[in-house]
């Protein structure tokens, strides 16, 4: 077994008996929660080649605000101050409730500052096909989930066989506007 | 990755282990995300790469260059539990060794001298690899 992954478990069987005492697996998950948040916010930052100040700039906060959301102990962030950084990064923010069994699973996933990097909307592989109008809905479908799918093998690590992505059967859009007149 | 290592006595007693049976199951829960964290680590293998997360490691501290500090959020108690560190001291880039559990109150340490213990505990461990084991996970 990799060492990674032999950690991992060692660390997984450890928490999970842990989880069982309230107090424990909520202080754990909220530390988590602080520690993915104030990473993510630096790695995104520095992804882009921001200082604090210019994501604070575009945040429209201040930039010891950054600094002090860039450290891991802090937890006063709200869902409206999350909501602007994911405006300033070009970014989705995602805020769901989760079973601490699925909580556990994804925190012992490996943390790294790759793992929390996220590309802002123009670089996004999905949007990366031709304009909407030019191609019929079924079409556009077919082109989103072979460039996910492309996207995907891709991002495999070296070792890893990459199979071409297989091809969209994008039609000229004259023949789309002949099969959306028959229908 | 980081090799987590705790500061043993001589005779092999787990010190950091025995600390963290002291604290509660608030602090507990906190130290085990911080280190588990920690210790899952990459940017040490990054050329000039420090350590991440973010803020989860404090140093060096002024006036003792080889100790760092974790500090553990209190919860409803408030209390500033800390735990004091090294990095290596045998690979600075590998690993790190747990040395001496403390608090911080009103920006002084409690015990006064808790940094001075740090660093006798810093010198046995470089003057003997054995008063160290494998960093024992804290439940």
């Amino acid at each position: 077994m990799p060492e990674g992954e032999d950690h991992m478990n060692r660390y997984r069987e450890d928490a999970m008996r842990d989880f069982y005492d309230s107090d424990f697996r909520h202080e754990y998950t909220d530390q988590f929660l602080q520690i993915r948040i104030a990473s993510q916010i630096k790695a995104l930052r520095e992804q882009r080649g921001w200082t604090q100040q210019s994501l604070a700039e575009r945040a429209e906060m201040k930039q010891s605000r950054v600094s002090a959301m860039e450290n891991v102990n802090y937890s006063s962030w709200n869902v409206r101050t999350l909501r602007r950084l994911a405006r300033a990064f070009d970014v989705a923010l995602n805020v769901e409730f989760k079973s601490f069994g699925a909580r556990l699973v994804e925190d012992m996933e490996p943390f790294s500052r790759r793992s929390l990097e996220v590309v802002p909307f123009e670089e996004d592989p999905i949007f990366k096909v031709p304009p909407v109008e030019t191609m019929p809905r079924q079409v556009m479908g077919a082109a989103i989930m072979n460039s996910a799918l492309s996207s995907q093998w891709s991002n495999e690590s070296s070792t890893t066989q990459v199979l071409p992505a297989p091809p969209v059967p994008v039609r000229e859009p004259k023949d789309a506007k002949k099969e959306l007149a028959a229908a | 990755m980081w090799a987590l290592w705790d500061y043993t006595d001589s005779h092999a007693r787990n010190l950091i282990a025995e600390w963290t049976l002291g604290l509660t199951t608030v602090h507990r829960a906190r130290l085990r995300a911080l280190l588990a964290t920690v210790e899952m680590d990459r940017e040490n293998e990054r050329p000039g790469g420090g350590i991440f997360p973010p803020g989860a490691v404090h140093g060096p501290l002024r006036g003792y260059g080889k100790l760092w500090k974790i500090k553990i959020q209190g919860g409803p108690s408030g209390a500033n539990e800390r735990l004091i560190l090294c990095r290596g001291p045998f690979d600075g880039r590998a690993e790190l060794t747990l040395l001496y559990g403390a608090r911080e109150e009103n920006r002084k340490w409690v015990p006064l001298d808790a940094l001075d213990r740090a660093m006798e505990r810093y010198n046995a461990v470089v003057s003997d690899a054995r008063r160290r084991g494998p960093h024992e996970p804290i439940s």
